[in-house]
């Protein structure tokens, strides 16, 4: 479970807060989706959780242990917890697929031949057996997604951040890649955290979301409480969409 | 003027040996030296991998001022520290010293850029999944960067080739040498025109087996 207790980033003396004030709780199992326009501060909230970003103010709690106050090994020891994926992929670019996979193995010490065997296992996982020694260029925005995918899975992480890692995406692969993310959820019990400024992201694999609004939260809670809620607008945004019906 | 080819040949053959050694050696130290060096001005800057801007200022304006000097001036004026270091003053090792000295500043300049231009993304991805400053180094920068360091390399090459044609000025002999003794202070323009040729297939050799290398590098990225 993560609970982020009163966390506050400012950036500079004399600037607007990045953050203020933000409170929440992620339930351990759960999709959790944080929205709001761009400049509202959702990235940076995702960015606090595995301390990319040092809050100025407050605590994040991850199974009660208070990363705020972890530094240098402690500090690295729990990121590898702690998966991330990202809007631009961030591949190695000097690695073919295999090797990217097994980059987080190899920071946290596995020897070579388990590494093998466990990024031939994550290539199944995500559909890629087939692109092991295929390098980045070589392959689709939604292919180079799933290689993230399988990189931020490979140290067995108990969260998962998700930086807008469908915004770069079409459609089609958007919808394949959450349908990735929903079974991942699923079958390794994986917690989920992920930005989006599109909600229909939310609407399709989300259990709770909060949305921010320079720096504060607006609304918080599980979907099916936001839907109910007559005077949520995030809520509204959210509804089911009743006229479209889908035949077979 | 009856001009020995034999002997033009063999002048031509020790020249092209003394520059040789001079630029390799040279090349060597430059490269040991310079490539930690330019890491450590990348990670070091403010705000930076593993931020000591004290040491990184300090750190510039030396290179700086080690690349404000005119060559010819700085071989002269390292006289004493090439005592030092090699024993003597005259002769190519003599030159390596200065030639080294002269180029890895810029050589260093140009790694810090390389480093510069690796996509911060990937430095962020590896912090997330809990890597330390060598992992970035080790996983990310030297190998993101290659391509663009072994042009560097290749760049700083050509620069070694022309600073070695000045180590005549302290005996250090080469192409250059060869040229200002017997071409221009002889007027042997036959001697003139081969060094030159001499000099150009060399740089032209150097940088295009720099660009390929580049170029089987940078192709299955």
């Amino acid at each position: 479970m993560i609970v982020v207790e009163g966390v506050s980033k400012t950036y500079a003396d004399g600037q607007p807060a990045a953050l203020d004030n933000v409170s929440l709780q992620i339930a351990d199992g759960s999709i959790f989706g944080i929205v709001g326009r761009s400049g509202a501060g959702k990235s940076t909230l995702l960015r606090c959780l595995n301390l990319l970003e040092r809050p100025t103010s407050g605590r994040i709690l991850m199974d009660g242990q208070d990363l705020t106050r972890l530094t240098g090994k402690a500090l690295r020891q729990q990121r590898q917890r702690i998966g991330m994926i990202f809007q631009g992929f961030n591949l190695l670019h000097s690695r073919n697929v295999a090797d990217n996979v097994a980059v987080p193995l190899e920071i946290a010490g596995v020897p070579k031949a388990e590494r093998v065997a466990r990024v031939a296992q994550l290539l199944a996982l995500v559909g890629l057996s087939d692109k092991a020694a295929a390098f980045p260029s070589q392959l689709s925005g939604g292919q180079k997604q799933r290689v993230g995918i399988a990189r931020a899975l490979a140290a067995r992480p108990a969260y998962l951040l998700s930086d807008e890692a469908t915004s770069a995406l079409d459609p089609e692969t958007t919808a394949s890649i959450l349908a990735l993310l929903r079974d991942i959820n699923r079958q390794l019990g994986v917690t989920i955290v992920l930005i989006t400024h599109e909600l229909d992201v939310v609407k399709a694999i989300c259990d709770s979301a909060v949305s921010l609004a320079a720096g504060r939260v607006v609304e918080s809670g599980t979907l099916l409480q936001l839907q109910a809620d007559p005077s949520s607008r995030l809520g509204r945004a959210l509804a089911p969409n009743l006229q479209v019906v889908r035949a077979g | 003027m009856k001009t020995d080819w034999d002997e033009v040949l063999q002048l031509l053959l020790n020249a092209t040996g003394e520059t040789l050694y001079m630029v390799l050696l040279a090349g060597l130290f430059t490269l040991l030296i310079g490539l930690p060096l330019g890491v450590l001005l990348f990670i070091s800057r403010a705000g930076g991998l593993f931020p000591l801007p004290r040491l990184n200022r300090a750190l510039g304006a030396v290179i700086n001022l080690g690349r404000s000097l005119p060559f010819v001036v700085m071989l002269i004026a390292l006289i004493p520290l090439t005592r030092l270091i090699v024993g003597t003053t005259l002769g190519s090792t003599a030159a390596v010293v200065p030639i080294t000295i002269g180029a890895f500043p810029f050589f260093a300049r140009i790694v810090e850029t390389a480093l510069d231009d690796v996509d911060k993304g990937r430095i962020e991805a590896i912090v997330a999944m809990g890597g330390d400053i060598r992992h970035v180094i080790f996983k990310v920068l030297l190998p993101e960067a290659l391509p663009a360091l072994v042009a560097g390399v290749t760049l700083t090459l050509v620069m070694l080739i022309g600073f070695s044609s000045m180590a005549g000025v302290i005996g250090g002999g080469g192409l250059g040498d060869l040229a200002i003794r017997y071409g221009y202070q002889r007027f042997n323009n036959q001697i003139m025109v081969v060094t030159v040729v001499v000099l150009v297939v060399l740089v032209q050799g150097v940088q295009s087996l720099g660009d390929r290398c580049v170029r089987s590098l940078a192709h299955r990225r």
